[in-house]
């Protein structure tokens, strides 16, 4: 296979990859509200008991622990 | 950039006026004005108020001076040039409401109304621009001699092209490197004439695929800057629009060498 037939074959498989991905994510946007499948969440958000604190700013600085 | 504040009506103060100005003046030349049209516009707005203007225009920057006419209580401002694609229709209607102020058509209040309108209700359809561009340039092909096969490579290189164009820029990519990018996607698909010989014209297939991106408004603002000499502006332009035909003509190059083309 030669070197011009092979770029333009990536050239191509880049641009309908680009405009399927896009097409996928303009799809998702409207039908469902976006969620990343992974994604870094805090402590707090995780494991809650009873008593902890909801916010950060809830935080009060004269407190001795 | 802050928005205007809505309390003034009728004639507006020196403060007031320069700040409008300011901010007109920032998003004229930003929305792609000459430099002329920049200074008639913002003079013929002081001068339906009964005041003087002066100018200092830079490349990223304008400098606004109100006075009264009995020069008293002066205002100055520098104002940063907003950092907005180019639109011919914010340029028209900005140039119309300098011409409504100065028929009394609009008082102040009216007016900075308005200029805040025009600023933020500019919404064109992605895809309508696309489809445009896609055939004023299958258009310029056969312009230059193309047939309908080179027609319809040119149409789909420069859809491939401008396509990806929006999503980088959208992306906050640099115009730079976008600008490569996307000569460089146009050149190999433009030169699909040549690669599977199914036309008669692949050479202006090719040519014409990447001319979309030929920065012509730079170029033309330039020249008329140089002609009212604002040359600093002029000078600016123009390098910002070589810049812009390098890139170009790298992405092209690059393509043409990797598809085999000759010329090189």
């Amino acid at each position: 296979m030669n070197t011009p037939f092979l770029t333009w074959l990536c050239i191509v498989a880049f641009m309908l990859l680009i405009i399927v991905i896009n097409i996928c994510a303009s799809i998702q946007r409207k039908h469902m509200k976006h969620k990343p499948l992974f994604q870094i969440g805090k402590e707090f958000e995780e494991f809650f008991i009873p008593g902890d604190r909801t916010k950060e700013e809830d935080f009060d600085d004269d407190e001795t622990i | 950039m802050t928005r205007l504040s809505d309390h003034s009506k009728g004639r507006p103060t020196t403060n007031e006026l320069c700040k409008f100005l300011s901010e007109y003046s920032a998003w004229l030349i930003g929305c792609g004005a000459t430099c002329i049209r920049l200074e008639k516009n913002v003079r013929r707005i002081a001068a339906a108020y009964g005041m003087e203007v002066e100018l200092t225009i830079m490349p990223r920057h304008v400098h606004i001076s109100v006075w009264e006419m009995s020069h008293t209580n002066a205002v100055t401002t520098i104002a940063s040039v907003a950092n907005t694609p180019i639109s011919f229709n914010i340029n028209t209607q900005l140039s119309e409401l300098s011409w409504e102020i100065a028929d009394k058509k609009i008082d102040f209040s009216d007016a900075t109304d308005r200029f805040e309108r025009i600023i933020t209700d500019d919404h064109q359809s992605r895809w309508q621009v696309l489809g445009l561009v896609t055939l004023a340039n299958a258009s310029f092909c056969r312009l230059f001699g193309g047939d309908a096969i080179a027609m319809s490579i040119v149409a789909i290189a420069t859809l491939a092209g401008y396509y990806l164009k929006q999503i980088m820029l959208s992306r906050n990519i640099d115009i730079r490197v976008t600008v490569i990018a996307c000569s460089f996607v146009s050149a190999i698909l433009g030169a699909t004439d040549i690669l599977f010989a199914i036309g008669t014209t692949p050479a202006i297939a090719l040519g014409t695929s990447v001319l979309y991106l030929v920065p012509g408004i730079p170029f033309l603002n330039s020249f008329s800057d140089m002609l009212y000499r604002h040359y600093i502006c002029a000078f600016s332009r123009f390098t910002d629009a070589i810049v812009l035909t390098c890139c170009l003509s790298i992405g092209l190059c690059l393509g043409m060498i990797l598809m085999n083309v000759g010329m090189f």
